[in-house]
This record gives C-alpha cells, structure tokens and sequence, in this order.
C-alpha cells in the first residue's frame, strides 16, 4: 500500500469513526521556517530550510466517575524537510490520559497524566524507533482570560541505531490570554534535560574528534554514540549528547471558525551540552488546526 | 312624551354610550428592545409583573421546553419558562456531554449522557440558572425562570409583543445575559396599543474561546 492510500484510507476511517463511535477528529497541518535546523553549533553548520508536518487525530472520552475520564488518543502524521529530505519522518501512536477535574465548569483544576507509545518510521534507518512518552500537566483557568499550565513530561527513544536512543525530561509553563473569543496568545518557558541530537559536517566533527576546538571537546566527543547520516549534506554526522536546552515561545492563535484556528508562532531555544558547546535555533511556524 | 317615545330615546342613547365607551377588556404591549447605538437586542427576556393586582399564577405548560446539544453548543442560548416548568436535554451531536449549573436558583449536575439520549430537569423556583457542559467548557445557556405568564423573548429585531393583558399598572423588566445594568421601569397597560422602547447597556460578549488552542512549543 502506497504512502498516499494509507494516508486516504487513515483519514476515511478516522470519519467513519467520528460518526459511529462519538471519536473527536481533529486535522492539523504546520509550517516552520527553522534557523539551525540542523542544530550545529559552529555558525558554518548552521542550516535553514523549511519544515512541514501534517497530523491526523481522533480521541474518545470515557467516563470513569465524577471529574474523572480517561482519553484514548491516536495520531498519525508526517514530518518533511524538502530541502534535507534524508530528515523525513513519519509517525503514528496513541496515548491515554487520565483527567481529573476538581468541581464543575471552566474554572475547576485540572490534573492529568498520560502515557503514550508511538512508532516513527524516519528516512534516516538509524532513527526508526519507538518512543515511550509520559506527562503530568496541571491547568487551571483564572479568569475568562487568563488560565495557566504547568507540565513535566518524559521521553524515552529505542531506536534502530544507539545514536537516536534518546531519553530526556522537560518542564514547561505556560500563559494563557484569551484577548477575544477569536484572538489568544500563548507565551511558554520549559527547559529539557538529557539527551538530544545535534549535528556536524564531516570537517567539524574530525576537527572535534581531534581536540582540534577544545582538548574538552574532544575528550567528551570521543566518547559519544555518533555515525554518518548525511542529514544536512554529504558526509554530515548525527551525534547523541547531554545537555540542557532552555526555550521560549510566543503564539498568536487567531479563531478563523468555531472549529478552526491558525496559530502563529515564534520560538527560541538555547542548547548546550555538558562540555558547554552550545547552539542556538529560532523556529517560525504558522498552522492550521481544524477540529472536525 | 310616551312610553315607547322613552324607551326608544333610552336604547339610542345605550347605542350611543356603546358607541363612546372604552374597551376594558385587554391591552397590548409592544417592547423594543435596543442597545446604546440603537441595534436590535436579540434573547433579551422582556416580563411585565402586574402592580396592581397580585397575578394569578401562572399555568404550567402541558409540554416541557427543549434545549437541545447539537453542534457542541445549546440551543437556544436563553430560554424563558414560568415556575414549575420541566426542561429536556436531548444530546443530538455525536459526542457526550455532562450539563450542570452552579447557580443559587438551580444547582445541578446530570452525568454524562451520550448522542441520542435525553435527560431532564425541573425549574421550581423564579431566577436565572446559568448552564455549561463540564466537557466543553465554551458550552453556555440560560435559563429564566418567571412568575408572571406575561414575558416573551426576543427575536432578532428585538420587539417582544405581549397581547392580551389585562389594563392596569405593570412592572416591565428586561434582561439579558450581557446586561450591564438593571432595566425595568413601571408601565401603563391602556386598551390603545403602546410600545415601550428600551435602551440597554450590554457588556461585551466575552464566550470562552471554543476554536482549537494552538499547538505550543517545545524543544524535542
């Protein structure tokens, strides 16, 4: 079966599912425009291109007791990079959450955790993996306008190659302003903690290898899970290292319908490993959500 | 002047009297209802509480109301009923949802109820019950319970039109979700058809977002 027949045949099912099964269906489509997309930290790695996804979902709320539900969530969905196409990907999973709402309506607190497996087939071989996921989020709206989240979740990659094995945390807040019914803007703040994939031309790599850039650096990079991957040109290398990344980001989601919204972001982040290399990447997005 | 001469002068002049005397029978009330820059108020609650004589109280209808979940949102957004009047809940969308109300007048909360089903409540006291969907928290409606049997809502060009009432002094007050202010005032009802014309002071129409939150971010 073609990319494209699965993709029909997932989007018919999802419809009839809507229809028989009282599932939420919901369809988002999102553009990014990332600076260091390919995540180097010498400023002459540093690569922009164009990324575009695409994901289809469907949930169903059970009913357990008063305030308490459990949503089964499935998705499914491609991530593309035109430019450096070795970056493809494309995913599939589910997740089930418990929701716990404290009292009725728009105000009461919300705790949830979820948990979640999901299957990505990616154009690199080395990173097809299945990624173990789980979260705790706690929400809560103040006033019509304003409502806050505070979320920790985890991730855990078993990948084809060790390289992709990646496992970290983060912790991520967010505000909430709901101007209109029709305008909100979101601002978030989260730092990540553990591992993450960053990448180098063949020359930078052999240079950091060599203690070249710092004796540090080479005695960390020499130690490192890393392989040729060709990722953003030939002979590019994809490495596994530890670190923090800090990151912000501002959205505006305008209401284009009562169903649809078109949010617009901007998005920074700062990474750095534990030897102190660091890069910086600035990530421009516009979507289309679209519940059905 | 003879017999019949009398009695004829007295049925001419009982003609005469029924031709000049007033109607006592019943008055009818036009009310518009208008915003500060003159735009029709559509789902405002219009009633008038008879002053001079307590009203009788009002009939429960034979049928109850309706507010429907359909589209994941009530309808209608405001609903106006007497005293003791029940309320059905048909779920015609293809999703649950669990209604409740937090207000003083009415507090209730009916367990999730799924598409094709129905569930009903009672409203056996006067006041304004707010409803929401503990699922969908955009959800909204209103409920207005009244005493008197002489109300209407408004359509979208905002005249409420009460007929038949009986003459007399009557407190009309209007309201609706958004009203930022108290409108009542006291009318005459006469058997000459009168519109009464009522500015409001609505405060912006602040609904819970219901479109889709955007995707956020994060570092992956």
């Amino acid at each position: 079966m073609t990319r494209r027949t699965r993709a029909a045949a997932l989007i018919l099912f999802g419809f009839a599912a809507n229809q028989a099964l009282a599932v939420s269906l919901r369809l988002d489509s999102i553009t990014t425009w990332a600076e260091n997309i390919s995540r180097s930290a010498a400023p002459a790695n540093w690569r922009d291109a164009l990324r575009q996804e695409a994901h289809l979902g469907a949930s169903q709320l059970q009913p357990l007791a008063t305030g308490l539900s459990l949503i089964a969530d499935g998705d499914a969905g491609f991530e593309l990079v035109p430019r450096y196409q070795r970056n493809n990907a494309s995913v599939a999973g589910a997740t089930a959450q418990l929701r716990k709402k404290f009292g009725l309506g728009a105000f009461a607190p919300v705790l949830a955790t979820e948990v979640g497996l999901q299957r990505r087939e990616a154009h690199l071989a080395g990173d097809a993996s299945w990624i173990a996921t789980g979260a705790l989020r706690f929400s809560k709206r103040f006033t019509d306008e304003w409502r806050a989240s505070l979320t920790g979740d985890w991730q855990q990659h078993y990948a084809s190659h060790a390289t992709f094995d990646v496992r970290h945390h983060r912790l991520i807040g967010t505000i909430t302003w709901d101007l209109t019914d029709r305008w909100q803007l979101t601002g978030g703040y989260g730092s990540l903690w553990g591992d993450f994939i960053a990448n180098a031309s063949a020359d930078v790599w052999s240079r950091a290898l060599a203690g070249l850039i710092t004796p540090a650096i080479g005695k960390l990079y020499n130690t490192l899970s890393w392989e040729v991957t060709d990722s953003y040109g030939p002979g590019w290398v994809s490495y596994r290292a530890k670190g923090r990344s800090d990151f912000w980001w501002l959205e505006l989601a305008p209401a284009l319908g009562p169903n649809t919204s078109l949010p617009l972001r901007y998005e920074s982040s700062h990474t750095k490993n534990f030897v102190g290399v660091s890069y910086r990447q600035d990530l421009w997005t516009i979507g289309v959500l679209h519940r059905f | 002047m003879s017999r019949l001469h009398l009695r004829s002068l007295a049925l001419a002049f009982s003609f005469a009297l029924a031709g000049i005397a007033p109607r006592l029978a019943a008055g009818d009330v036009q009310v518009n209802v208008r915003d500060a820059k003159g735009v029709p108020v559509a789902d405002a609650v219009v009633s008038l509480v008879p002053l001079d004589t307590p009203a009788a109280p009002p009939t429960t209808p034979a049928s109850p109301a309706v507010i429907t979940q359909q589209g994941q949102e009530f309808d209608p957004y405001v609903t106006a009923v007497v005293v003791g009047t029940r309320v059905n809940f048909p779920n015609h969308d293809k999703v649950r949802h669990q209604v409740y109300s937090l207000s003083k007048t009415k507090s209730f909360e009916i367990p999730l109820f799924g598409p094709g089903t129905e569930q009903s409540i009672l409203f056996d006291k006067p006041g304004i019950v707010a409803l929401g969907c503990n699922i969908h928290d955009w959800m909204s409606a209103y409920v207005v319970i009244l005493e008197t049997p002489h109300f209407m809502k408004t359509p979208a060009d905002g005249l409420a039109r009460l007929a038949d009432l009986p003459l007399g002094r009557y407190r009309l007050d209007v309201w609706h979700p958004r009203l930022a202010t108290e409108a009542r005032r006291d009318v005459v009802v006469t058997a000459d058809s009168a519109t009464q014309t009522i500015s409001v002071t609505l405060k912006p129409d602040k609904r819970l977002r219901r479109a889709p939150d955007g995707a956020g971010g994060g570092y992956k």
